[in-house]
């Protein structure tokens, strides 16, 4: 992107960042109803249950919610509360929420991305073959193996790569981010992160993976058939670089439009391959607070991952942008 | 019409083989508690039994020594009945949104749209996890929660159907003779836009079968009730040594969902046969 397009993304970031607050206050509001709807009342479910605060703090935090006041101002202290990042204390943990998540949060970050970058290849790859080969055995195999896939559980997808990559071929580590017994640095350290992301992250992928393969496959059909192929063909392109410049190009676009649409699910889905891999990311977080019933933080998190996905949809329509310049980012 | 899609479905073959498939799931709920009548909680045998070490443990044991066979006939009830009941919610919640979205516009659409896209911002696994953890873990909570959580696309596809239809010439004909609102809705607009939510239920059973597996094996299962996800979850402290406990159930998983994508797919075919051929 040349620098004279600098300006036009920071004012269409700015807005489209605006636009997202409305939507973090639908998500308050959310939260806010299922706190009202909760079984005990809104302190008994902040403060976590079986007593873990002092009867003092749950004291404080009733007055501070005025829970003897109407719903509506009880709606507008919360919200205030979320919107200064002020998401609770976390008696289970001893620690504010917001620093809980926000220490977690790079690792789900890494795990994403890297699943996401693995399903992005490998399904393009998976694609064109498929599409190169149709209705012979390569693209029969990959449509076997979409169907599948679509079906398989996750968490227990993971749990069987555990069986065989660490269990009886010894490959890789099970879980975890780093060996905690190691103590590397530089290049040891982030080859030690990369051998334990493998598995989280290839498991995460699988799914989005068989996905964007039959998607690609679609969208590459679709552009052979269509007159700037043809045109291409006419001027004397190889076939390698039709389907490489011409038709693969053209097959992005539902490709991102796909990948927006499905960053909460993959956030979802980060959720359980943390908790299989003990990754410790926003969703072994989850999964702790699980355990301990400490649903003031499960809330936390519920309402940050939303506004992760926000941000991180904002990102893939700058990128749509990029790749498709008939799209503007003034509209 | 329905005559012509059930024929179309008989000589889809995904569908078929979605059927038997299904049928067979039932077939194991079914008969499965009459020939294993046991409490699936209960020890039955020695622990960690592998499949075939002992014919009255066909399918082994778990650390417990819990009859794997007989957990997996309840799994296989809890994961039928939550499939349903929650794709069924899930349905009935899009429906209304999707179809006073489409057929009154305006600010009403507008509204009822701001919530379907906030419901498809919110991570749907992560909302249902929260819901199942604050109204305390059971069948009746997973039903609700996945309900809850996957009503946005079914909304969308009503809703865009009955901008179409609300235009269309025997609506505007009813509208003539008088006929309210409601009996619009009910006896002119949705019965035309119901074959497409039919599909997307298909498909709904299949995730919300995935979702109920995946809450029981956190640890947010129906603490009374033995489902497959509650399975895996217990015996995935032992899974290098003993991957039948999770295996067993997981492969069970993989098979229903199979069959209920399946199922959609060959009624997707069935009721647009001109994409038929793709």
């Amino acid at each position: 992107m040349s620098s004279s397009h600098f300006p036009t993304v920071l004012k269409f970031l700015r807005r489209r960042l605006w636009l997202a607050v409305p939507v973090i206050a639908g998500i308050a509001i959310l939260n806010f109803l299922i706190l009202q709807l909760a079984p005990g009342d809104v302190v008994d479910v902040l403060a976590g249950e079986a007593g873990a605060a002092t009867p003092e703090y749950m004291a404080q935090l009733r007055t501070e919610f005025g829970l003897d006041r109407p719903i509506y101002v009880q709606l507008v202290f919360y919200l205030k509360s979320v919107f200064t990042l002020d998401l609770g204390f976390s008696f289970r943990q001893n620690m504010p929420v917001l620093t809980l998540i926000l220490d977690r949060l790079p690792a789900t970050l890494l795990l994403m991305l890297t699943a996401m970058g693995i399903a992005l290849v490998a399904g393009l790859a998976l694609g064109v073959i498929s599409s190169l080969y149709v209705h012979r055995w390569a693209d029969r195999l990959i449509a076997v193996f979409v169907l599948i896939t679509y079906a398989l559980p996750t968490f227990w997808l993971g749990l069987m790569a555990i069986v065989l990559f660490s269990g009886r071929l010894g490959w890789l580590p099970s879980g975890n981010m780093t060996d905690i017994s190691a103590d590397y640095t530089g290049l040891t350290y982030a080859w030690d992160v990369t051998r334990h992301a493998i598995l989280p992250a290839a498991t995460l992928a699988t799914f989005y993976l068989a996905v964007y393969a039959k998607l690609v496959r679609t969208a590459m059909l679709e552009s052979y058939g269509a007159d700037f192929i043809r045109t291409a063909r006419a001027k004397g392109a190889t076939e390698t670089r039709i389907t490489l410049f011409h038709a693969l190009r053209n097959a992005l676009l539902p490709l991102l439009t796909m990948l927006g649409l499905q960053v909460s699910s993959i956030l979802s889905g980060a959720v359980l391959v943390e908790s299989v891999f003990s990754w410790p990311g926003l969703g072994r977080l989850a999964f702790e607070s699980i355990l301990a019933r400490d649903l003031n933080l499960l809330l936390g998190i519920l309402l940050f991952s939303s506004v992760v996905v926000t941000l991180i949809n904002i990102c893939v329509d700058a990128v749509y942008a990029f790749l498709d310049p008939r799209i503007e980012l003034q509209h | 019409m329905y005559r012509i899609i059930l024929e179309h479905i008989l000589q889809n073959r995904a569908a078929i083989a979605g059927l038997l498939l299904l049928v067979a799931v039932i077939l194991i709920a079914v008969l499965g508690s009459f020939y294993l009548p046991g409490d699936p909680w209960e020890m039955a045998n020695a622990p960690m039994l592998w499949p075939g070490d002992d014919p009255d443990s066909p399918l082994g044991t778990d650390i417990m020594g819990r009859d794997i066979a007989t957990g997996m006939v309840s799994g296989a009830k809890v994961s039928l009945l939550v499939g349903f009941a929650s794709a069924f919610i899930s349905a009935l919640v899009g429906i209304t949104f999707g179809a006073l979205g489409g057929f009154y516009r305006g600010w009403v659409d507008a509204f009822l749209m701001r919530i379907t896209e906030l419901f498809q911002t919110v991570p749907q696994f992560v909302l249902a996890v929260v819901l199942v953890a604050v109204f305390k873990p059971s069948v009746v909570t997973a039903v609700f929660a996945i309900g809850i959580v996957s009503w946005p696309p079914t909304a969308r596809l009503v809703r865009s159907a009955f901008l179409v239809l609300r235009e269309r010439e025997f609506v505007l004909a009813a509208r003539t003779l008088g006929m309210s609102d409601p009996r619009l809705i009910l006896t002119q607009l949705l019965p035309n836009a119901l074959p497409p939510v039919i599909v997307i239920s298909a498909l709904n059973i299949a995730t919300a079968i995935l979702t109920e597996a995946s809450l029981s094996f956190l640890g947010l299962g129906d603490p009374n009730v033995m489902s497959w996800g509650t399975i895996i979850g217990n015996g995935r402290e032992q899974v290098v040594d003993a991957w039948y406990i999770c295996g067993i159930p997981g492969i069970a998983i993989l098979v229903v969902v199979l069959a209920f994508n399946l199922l959609g797919e060959g009624l997707n075919d069935a009721l647009n046969p001109q994409l038929h051929k793709r």
